[in-house]
C-alpha cells in the first residue's frame, strides 16, 4: 500500500468517512505495519489538536433568529427564476431559424438583382492615381470619376501595372 | 403586488409543522410568500452559519453580521437556487465567501452592541452552544490552530472548517464547496497533510 495512499484511508478512517471493507483493511495493515501505526498515531494527535479550536462563545440564539427574520421581512419577496417549458425553448430556436433562413435568401435574392446601394445620391468621389485609372471609368457604381492630375500624389511606383490604382474618394454620385 | 412580505408570528404548533418539512419544501413555500418557511431555514441552518464563518472570521462579532448577510442574500436569491434540496450547501457557500472577503478586506473590530446583545456572557451556556468542539486545550493552542488553518488553500480550509471542525455532512460540504464528495475527501486530507507540517512540534 503506498504512503500517501495509506495516509488518504487513515484520515478517512478517523473521519469515519471510510468504508466497512476498507476499514477492515486497514485496521490489518496497522496491526502489521509499525510504519502505518506511527502514521495513524501522528494523525490521532493532529484530530486532538484540531478539538483545541477555541469554541464558539455562547450566543442568544432566539435573539439572532428574531433579528434575522427582521432584516429579511424588510427584503422585497425573493425573486422567482421563470422558466419556460422545454418544448416553448425548443419552438423559439425554431421560429428563429426560419426568419434568419427566410431574410437570408431574400437578401442574397435581392443582391443578385439590383445594386444594394441606393440610387442618384450623392456620396463620394473618386480620383484615382497610377496605370488603371483610366478603368474607374467604367465602375458601374461610380458616375463621375476625377482623374488625378500631375500634381497628384503619384509616384513611379504607380506606374507599374502590376501594382493596382490608388483610389482616393472625395465625392461621387452613385448611380 | 405588495414589495415587502407579510410578517405574522406564528405559534408553536405550525413551528413544529414546519420543522418536519424538507429544505426543497421550505424553500418552495418561501418562494409561494410563506416567510415562516424562510424562519425554519434561518433555526435551522444559523448555528451551521455562525459556527463556519466564526472559524473563518475569527470573532462572533462578524461571524453574527455575516450570518445576518448570508440570509438576506440567500432570500433575495432563493428564486436563483437550481436545486432547492441543497440549500444547506448553498448557504455555506455564501457564509464561506462573505466571510473570506470580510477577512480580506476588514479591519479587526472589537466587541459591539451587537455583539454585546447576541452573545451571552454566562459561562454555563458555552457547554449547551459551544458546538461538536467543546475541549479547550488553550488559547495559545487554539491561536497556532487558527494561524495553520489560514495557510491552507481555499478549498482546504474550508474543507476542513465545515467538515472537520463543525462535522457537517460531506455532501452539504461538497455543495458549498462546488464540488464532489470525494473531491471533499481529499481536500480534507491534503489539509490534514499540511496541518500536519505546520503544527508538527504539538505532534
Amino acid at each position: 500500500m503506498a504512503s500517501e495512499n495509506l495516509e488518504f484511508l487513515i484520515t478517512q478512517y478517523l473521519d469515519g468517512s471510510l468504508p466497512e471493507r476498507e476499514r477492515s483493511e486497514l485496521e490489518r495493515k496497522l496491526s502489521e505495519d509499525p510504519a502505518a501505526a506511527r502514521l495513524m498515531e501522528e494523525h490521532q494527535k493532529l484530530s486532538g489538536l484540531l478539538c483545541s479550536a477555541s469554541p464558539l462563545p455562547p450566543i442568544d440564539w432566539d435573539a439572532l433568529e428574531l433579528r434575522i427574520s427582521a432584516a429579511v421581512a424588510m427584503e422585497v419577496e425573493p425573486v422567482q427564476r421563470h422558466k419556460l417549458p422545454r418544448a416553448w425553448v425548443g419552438a423559439a430556436v425554431a421560429l428563429a431559424a426560419c426568419l434568419l433562413l427566410v431574410f437570408g435568401i431574400s437578401s442574397l435574392m435581392r443582391r443578385d438583382e439590383a445594386p444594394i446601394y441606393p440610387v442618384g445620391v450623392e456620396a463620394a468621389a473618386a480620383i484615382v492615381v497610377g496605370p488603371h485609372a483610366e478603368e474607374a471609368r467604367g465602375q458601374p457604381m461610380i458616375a463621375e470619376v476625377t482623374l488625378a492630375s500631375a500634381s497628384s500624389p503619384a509616384t513611379a511606383a504607380d506606374e507599374d501595372p502590376a501594382r493596382p490604382s490608388h483610389v482616393f474618394i472625395t465625392s461621387a454620385t452613385l448611380h | 403586488m405588495s414589495l415587502l412580505m407579510e410578517t405574522k408570528p406564528i405559534d408553536s404548533e405550525a413551528k413544529r409543522s414546519l420543522a418536519g418539512l424538507s429544505d426543497e419544501q421550505l424553500v418552495g413555500r418561501t418562494l409561494g410568500g410563506e416567510r415562516a418557511a424562510f424562519d425554519q431555514l434561518i433555526r435551522q441552518y444559523q448555528r451551521q452559519a455562525v459556527a463556519v464563518s466564526y472559524r473563518l472570521v475569527g470573532n462572533a462579532h462578524d461571524a453574527l453580521e455575516v450570518t445576518q448577510e448570508a440570509f438576506l442574500k440567500a432570500f433575495v436569491g432563493l428564486g436563483s437556487l437550481r436545486q432547492p434540496h441543497a440549500f444547506g450547501g448553498w448557504l455555506m457557500r455564501i457564509v464561506s465567501n462573505l466571510s473570506l472577503n470580510l477577512r480580506r478586506g476588514r479591519k479587526i473590530r472589537r466587541q459591539s452592541s451587537l455583539e454585546d446583545a447576541l452573545v451571552s456572557d454566562q459561562t454555563s451556556d458555552i457547554a449547551r452552544d459551544a458546538g461538536p468542539l467543546r475541549r479547550t486545550q488553550s488559547p495559545e493552542m487554539g491561536r497556532r490552530l487558527m494561524q495553520a488553518l489560514e495557510q491552507l488553500p481555499r478549498r482546504q480550509r474550508l474543507a476542513i472548517t465545515m467538515f472537520t471542525l463543525e462535522g457537517l455532512p460531506q455532501k452539504q460540504v461538497a455543495g458549498a464547496l462546488g464540488c464532489s464528495v470525494e473531491s471533499v475527501k481529499w481536500h480534507v486530507f491534503q489539509g490534514r497533510k499540511k496541518l500536519k507540517e505546520l503544527l508538527k512540534e504539538f505532534i
